[in-house]
């Protein structure tokens, strides 16, 4: 049986069915042994419950109770809504003046450290290939670049002659 | 001091051009080819070539002064150029056939390698390797 099904037996026996619902649930009941059983267990808690608890009996009326929170509510939101109230100028002047320091630290940094110098060779590179299938990879930390070019593999191009020797 | 203001006051710079052999045969058949050097290898490693060994074809050693250029005939059908701009930064033209491939401006510090390669026959690939050693 699912939760929902169980849910509408607890609602039946609080009575908080419409009557087609609770003509449906009776329905139900009279084909369905396990829901039977379920309701009767639900009968039984509900039961014992009852006699367990002292109903609480509040010093006040139920409605001047809820007006005192209601007051307390509306006396704490007061003072948020007045800060919200702050000017525009205030706003960027609390966003202006920590990027302003920043700025100026970064200014600072970069005079005492002076321009970078050009330690990598990628940064300077240019490349034209007459190849348009060629690519350049470049690897910064072996100081390496390839140029790997897209002609076919060719005797003519790639041959290694026998004439070659290690100098 | 940094290598690069050393390099630039020396005023001139040493480069070895190297024609190698790219394969995943643990030896070469041509009896003429040495392995390649250690620092080459570990280089070729970092980048992204998938043959398993490396052979040196040919090698040739060029000084160039500062604004001079100067040809390498690496093999019968590949060549390169460099040209020295400051000392600092290098122009190399790289010809296959005899045709203009690729050229290439760039900082070129000591112990930087340029390479260009492609397709060989049979899975293989060659290599031309351009390394500043002074």
């Amino acid at each position: 049986m699912d939760h929902k099904n169980e849910l509408k037996l607890q609602a039946a026996l609080d009575g908080e069915l419409s009557e087609a619902e609770a003509r449906e649930v009776a329905l139900w009941l009279a084909r369905d042994q396990d829901a039977v059983l379920l309701q009767t267990e639900l009968r039984n808690t509900r039961q014992a419950l009852s006699g367990a608890q002292a109903p609480m009996m509040l010093p006040e009326s139920r409605e001047f109770f809820w007006s005192k929170i209601q007051r307390e509510i509306a006396r704490e939101e007061k003072p948020a809504a007045a800060e919200v109230k702050t000017s525009w100028f205030a706003r960027w002047q609390r966003m202006l003046i920590p990027a302003g320091a920043i700025a100026a630290l970064a200014i600072a940094v970069m005079v005492t450290i002076g321009p970078p110098a050009a330690s990598s060779s990628a940064d300077m590179a240019e490349s034209s290939h007459n190849d348009a299938g060629a690519f350049t990879y470049h690897d910064y930390d072996a100081h390496a670049t390839l140029v790997w070019l897209s002609y076919p593999a060719e005797d003519d191009l790639a041959e290694a002659t026998p004439a070659d020797t290690v100098q | 001091m940094p290598a690069f203001a050393a390099d630039a006051k020396k005023g001139s710079a040493k480069f070895e051009v190297q024609l190698l052999w790219g394969t995943d045969l643990d030896k070469s058949p041509d009896a003429t080819h040495k392995p390649v050097e250690a620092d080459v290898e570990k280089k070729l490693k970092s980048l992204p070539l998938r043959f398993k060994s490396y052979f040196l074809v040919n090698k040739q050693a060029v000084d160039i002064a500062t604004s001079e250029l100067k040809k390498v005939q690496i093999s019968d059908k590949c060549a390169v150029e460099i040209q020295s701009i400051d000392n600092l930064k290098f122009e190399t033209t790289f010809y296959g056939k005899g045709k203009q491939t690729n050229k290439r401006t760039q900082a070129f510090p000591l112990g930087e390698m340029l390479v260009h390669g492609g397709n060989a026959p049979g899975s293989n690939a060659w290599l031309v390797v351009v390394k500043r050693v002074h």
